[in-house]
């Protein structure tokens, strides 16, 4: 499996997800598991916990995208997260502009930063 | 580190900025409705792939690859070794009549058919900004891989510090009081 590589999964919203299933990342697998989730209006954030600690689980996924604004409702779990595999990348949304401030990596970077300088 | 991260973020928007707006030119061209998650495949086979490879011990390297379509229908198998083998085609042959080459070709699995472009869920002529939202989509997933390189980076950097935070903080614990 490792030879062959892993999957890139993505969370977002309809128009993030179709172009990256567009670009070709998307699998369903026998068991009809996605790698992808489509956060819609009546989304609730308990699914959308539970799908992102299912991409974290498990060993196929290598990257998971998801979009900032959806990041910010789960910010504890990826705040408690520090494996480097599956890495988390965040992105912008058409409605919600990337925002370095809030990405948790540029954050972890900072605090080490500055707690080097104190 | 944090300024190519930077730029490899910029570009990477941009990309995903280009491909929404080719999206919103498709559902210009072709309905509102014409483009949503309505039209996903019910089988998909991924063509991109990232390689994960470690040089030192929690530090990866991805590299975000185009795989086969053929290859990548094999590579969808892998999860479960013992119903791998009746959805082989090779296992599924029958024995051949030379009078019916209607029978020559093994049946197909539902899910056999990854060959197929992400493209043609929207339709077989589809317009030349879709083509160019999968080219934008495509472009950000290669950057997406560098991105996830330099993010592992900076988290292995973190842990060295911190051990070496650690280490730092016992020897002065050691050397404070015979000072």
């Amino acid at each position: 499996m490792a030879a062959r590589g892993k999957l890139i999964a993505v969370i977002g919203d309809e128009d993030t997800v179709t172009g990256f299933l567009l670009g070709g990342i998307g699998e369903l697998n026998k068991n009809r598991r996605p790698n992808f989730l489509v956060v819609e209006k009546d989304t609730t954030i308990n699914e959308i916990e539970d799908t992102f600690r299912q991409f974290l689980q498990r060993e196929d996924i290598g990257i998971i995208l998801i979009n900032q604004y959806i990041a910010e409702m789960i910010r504890h779990i990826l705040d408690s997260y520090t494996n480097s595999i599956p890495a988390i990348l965040e992105i912008p949304s058409k409605e919600h502009p990337y925002d370095a401030a809030k990405d948790y990596i540029i954050r972890r970077a900072r605090t080490m930063f500055t707690a080097e300088e104190h | 580190m944090a300024s190519p991260l930077e730029g490899k973020r910029k570009a990477l928007n941009a990309r995903v900025e280009e491909g929404w707006f080719s999206l919103s030119k498709t559902r210009y061209a072709m309905g509102a409705k014409a483009v949503s998650s309505l039209q996903y495949a019910s089988s998909m086979v991924p063509l991109f792939r990232v390689c994960i490879s470690e040089l030192e011990t929690g530090r990866p390297e991805f590299q975000v690859v185009f795989t086969d379509p053929k290859e990548a229908q094999d590579v969808t198998d892998y999860e479960d070794p013992k119903s791998e083998a009746p959805l082989t085609p090779v296992l599924r042959r029958r024995p051949q009549h030379h009078g019916s080459p209607l029978q020559s070709t093994p049946p197909a699995a539902p899910w056999a058919s990854p060959d197929r472009d992400p493209l043609t869920w929207f339709g077989i002529l589809v317009p030349q900004s879709l083509r160019q939202a999968q080219g934008s989509f495509r472009g950000a997933l290669q950057i997406a891989g560098e991105i996830a390189e330099l993010q592992g980076r900076i988290e292995w950097c973190r842990t060295q510090v911190q051990a070496l935070q650690k280490e730092k903080q016992k020897l002065l614990e050691h050397t404070a009081p015979g000072a």
